[in-house]
């Protein structure tokens, strides 16, 4: 009593910390109680992670410095930027703007120390302007292909393609398309159009000799404004990315053609071939050179992160340094960069989801394969999702036992055993992967490794079971380990819980206090009340 | 607040067994002496429990090919894990022939056999946990021939729930062939329920459900006097006073000679006993708990459980 009684002033302290300091965040300051589902802004965070060999190799003669040209999200009628950041240590950072035809904007970076960091981080915060209408931010799946997507190429040779321009153009090819363009088109936009459609045929041998020549084998629409240029129309490439509802990793970057009519810029949809102001993707610089170009570096990735904000401007207010009074905000998962975001994302998660494996254990009484296998495995199905998941993990699981019985057969000692179980796992689901990779069904295996060692871990679990205690049980526990899983997948799958476990951890000592009271419970677990039915009827007939 | 029907009857549930009697009376750094039968045989000689005569015991991988060394003066013997649970890894040799050793069921096991047996033992397929083992030879135990019309191939055994030094609970463990020869109830075994004072069997339980007659063999399971019983409950009650356990499964087998013998001590002794008794635990265990301070020695104990938790509505 004594003991279970300070188990409960325990957990009731835990819980009056908890919801003291969620309260205080709600009522002091803007965070929302309830995810945000109608995004207006979004954070982009572009990371750049330099090849630190390449770069000791450049700096032996102390001539060479690294300088990295990278270009910086412009602002537009749609878009405003609202915040931006850096990280360069180590670095020397300018941002400069070009006046041509466009205002492009770009941030050189050049460097300090040799043994400097190797990642630059821009990140931003974009706000969609008020009064701008939602508009048609995804591209419809028919349209996808027509999509022209900028590679993240680097250390191309500009020159040779200058020179080409001026000595080895493929005039001949040119002027004949720009005739068969211009007898059908009557003003600007049309022969934009026009010029278009001929540049999409594959097998038009002028368009690929230009195409060759002019080193624009990927590109569509640098293709199609080259060829405005040359007939004197005012055409530009506009390159971007899409805000999307949902957070992206490593988004690419989208190409589009833009013709001036009048004092406007007018950008073509290559999917209904309409003209109109661009407003789907937030303009990132426009021309054809790439995002990066950089000098004494000839390695470099570029990842650039949207995610959508869920959180009404509380992360602005974080990153604007010294504005936010209250140290619960000042010091919180927000304030990290979105990379390591997205592991705490899930890590919270995970508190959660051992909560519902206790309660199931001490007050259901499943049985399951390991004690937190099942929280894994759920966190497994987030990536799969569930109706891939499941029967990917029975039959996974069966296979694994079948080879094990194999194996029992030619009576291997138990741990080498089950390291030929644990390789047989990943030899059977990487052909699986790629048999069905080959049929194009795609599993969503290629998500990441960790369902794969997770399959494999609880093979080991359901072996040592088969081992330890029969067939029967192990069923049993195979069934309760997916209905465990399940159970465990929708609540993590939950938005709600998501928001809260993140923006709110705090509620977590309201997670470890539940766990503590679970940790007393002293009742009947539900299976029990099966397990002593028959008692139960014996007392009820000696007694009546 | 709403109690349940079980919690109206007593019945001890997984949950209150471990906060309310596991927890707060077997410290946990005891777990180890009753989880290695090795730990546990060392007590029991200590205490003057007997136990069956240890031959040899192999710890190493390298020692596996003594066995025959070890086994040469006996003509039956049994090979156990020594931190097995459940009866498993538990093999009973009846006897040596030339061609190898022969099974209690009869079936042979070249020598060869028996050695990954072993091997499997060492490196901790029954063990708790897996962690590495070591492998137990000793006597096999003559199974006194009281038990022949309800046992089926193996090893009928006495259970016996100790708490606090006072015997709170009894049964009689018989194995079928559902149970593969092991007299564990979860695997399918038979239990029967005893009647403390007297030591006649009660109801008999497979599976949670009752019945009458043992599964195999048809006969039936009531009625029947358990010889030794005095013995028995002295030596449960011995191993429940003499070490700091509180709350104490003892197991203990009947050989035709030699009389009881402790096999193994569980320190989380299982709760089906409950229905074999057609009683719950919860009214003996606070009838122990409110009597305590009242019973000097294992005498008083004996004699408290005896009347106590006599069975008398036959």
């Amino acid at each position: 009593m004594n003991r279970t009684f300070r188990a409960v002033l325990l957990a009731l302290f835990l819980t009056a910390i908890g919801l003291a300091i969620f309260i205080h965040k709600i009522t002091a300051s803007s965070v929302p109680v309830f995810p945000n589902q109608n995004y207006n802004s979004w954070y982009v965070e572009a990371k750049l992670s330099l090849n630190s060999d390449d770069l000791r190799l450049g700096s032996d003669d102390a001539e060479t410095s690294t300088t990295i040209k990278f270009h910086l999200p412009l602002p537009s009628q749609r878009y405003e930027i609202v915040k931006e950041d850096f990280i360069n240590e180590g670095f020397d950072r300018q941002v400069e703007y070009t006046k041509n035809n466009s205002d492009n904007r770009f941030a050189i970076f050049t460097q300090q120390e040799t043994d400097s960091r190797e990642f630059l981080f821009y990140r931003a915060i974009i706000q969609r302007k008020e009064g701008v209408a939602p508009g048609s931010e995804e591209v419809p799946i028919s349209g996808r292909r027509l999509v022209d997507k900028q590679l993240v190429r680097f250390g191309e040779n500009t020159e040779r393609v200058k020179d080409n321009l001026n000595e080895n153009l493929p005039t001949v090819e040119i002027n004949a398309l720009l005739n068969e363009a211009a007898k059908k088109s009557s003003d600007r936009l049309s022969l934009a159009r026009n010029f278009y459609q001929l540049a999409i045929r594959p097998d038009d041998i002028r368009i690929q000799a230009i195409r060759r020549n002019l080193r624009k084998e990927e590109s569509t629409v640098e293709l199609v404004a080259f060829l405005l240029n040359r007939a004197g129309v005012p055409a530009r490439v506009g390159n971007g990315i899409l805000l999307r509802s949902q957070e992206v990793y490593s988004t690419d970057f989208i190409q589009w053609l833009e013709v001036q009519q009048g004092d406007r810029w007018l950008a073509f949809d290559p999917v209904n071939l309409s003209f109109s102001e661009q407003n789907r993707y937030l303009t990132w610089w426009y021309g054809s050179d790439r995002v990066i170009q950089a000098e004494g570096a000839n390695n470099i990735a570029l990842e650039v992160v949207v995610q959508p904000n869920t959180d009404n401007g509380l992360t602005r207010a974080i990153w604007r340094r010294g504005r936010v009074p209250n140290p619960f905000l000042e010091y919180s998962f927000l304030r990290l960069p979105l990379s390591t975001q997205r592991v705490f994302q899930i890590l919270v998660l995970i508190p959660i989801g051992a909560l519902v494996i206790s309660i199931l254990h001490q007050m259901i009484g499943l049985q399951t394969f390991g004690t937190f296998t099942p929280i894994l495995i759920s966190l497994a199905f987030r990536q799969t999702g569930i109706f891939v998941g499941i029967p990917l993990f029975v039959f996974v699981v069966i296979i694994g036992l079948l080879f094990r019985g194999y194996l029992n057969r030619l009576q291997l000692l138990i741990v080498p055993r089950l390291a030929a179980i644990l390789t047989a796992t990943v030899l059977v689901i990487g052909g699986l992967a790629i048999l069905l990779e080959s049929l194009d069904i795609s599993l969503g295996l290629s998500v990441s490794l960790f369902p794969i060692v997770i399959l494999a871990m609880t093979i080991e679990r359901a072996a040592m079971r088969w081992e330890e205690a029969g067939p029967t049980d192990t069923i049993i526990a195979g069934i309760g380990t997916i209905v465990a899983a399940v159970i465990g997948y929708f609540c993590l799958i939950n938005p709600y819980v998501e928001h809260w476990a993140f923006v709110f951890p705090e509620l977590l000592l309201v997670v470890l206090a539940l766990n503590i009271l679970v940790g007393r419970y002293n009742g009947y677990k539900l299976i029990e009340y099966f397990r002593f039915r028959s008692l139960q009827r014996q007392l009820k007939q000696t007694e009546g | 607040m709403l109690t349940s029907p079980l919690q109206s009857y007593g019945i001890l549930g997984i949950n209150a067994r471990n906060l309310d009697y596991l927890f707060p009376t077997n410290p946990r750094r005891l777990y180890r002496s009753a989880d290695s039968k090795l730990e546990t045989k060392k007590i029991a000689q200590i205490i003057g429990v007997p136990t069956p005569a240890t031959y040899g015991v192999i710890s190493f991988q390298n020692e596996v090919k003594q066995l025959a060394k070890i086994v040469q003066q006996h003509q039956s013997f049994v090979v156990k894990p020594a931190q097995g649970s459940g009866g498993d890894g538990i093999v009973v040799i009846k006897e040596v022939t030339d061609k190898g050793y022969r099974k209690a069921s009869g079936s042979v096991l070249e020598p060869g056999d028996l050695h990954y047996h072993i091997y499997n033992i060492l490196s901790g397929m029954f063990s708790l946990g897996g962690q590495t083992d070591r492998a137990i030879i000793e006597y096999a135990v003559q199974f006194d021939p009281v038990f022949d019309e309800i046992a089926y191939q193996g090893v009928p055994d006495v259970r016996v729930i100790v708490y606090k030094g006072v015997p709170a609970m009894a049964m009689l463990r018989l194995p079928t062939r559902a149970s593969d020869g092991k007299a564990n109830l979860h695997r399918g075994g038979v239990g029967v329920g005893i009647d403390l004072s007297t030591g006649k069997t009660l109801a008999g339980i497979q599976k949670n459900r009752y019945i009458d007659n043992h599964p195999e063999t048809g006969k039936p399971l009531r009625d029947r006097q358990i010889p030794h019983w005095q013995s028995i409950v002295e030596m449960a009650a011995k191993l429940g006073d003499k070490t700091e356990f509180g709350y104490l499964g003892v197991d203990i087998v009947l050989d035709r000679e030699k009389g009881p013998l402790l096999l193994e001590i569980n320190a989380r002794p299982g709760l089906s006993i409950q229905i074999a008794n057609r009683e719950g635990l919860i009214p003996r265990l606070e009838a122990i708990d409110a009597a305590l301070p009242k019973l000097s020695g294992i005498g008083d104990k004996i004699t408290f459980a005896c009347e106590k938790f006599a069975v008398n509505n036959f």
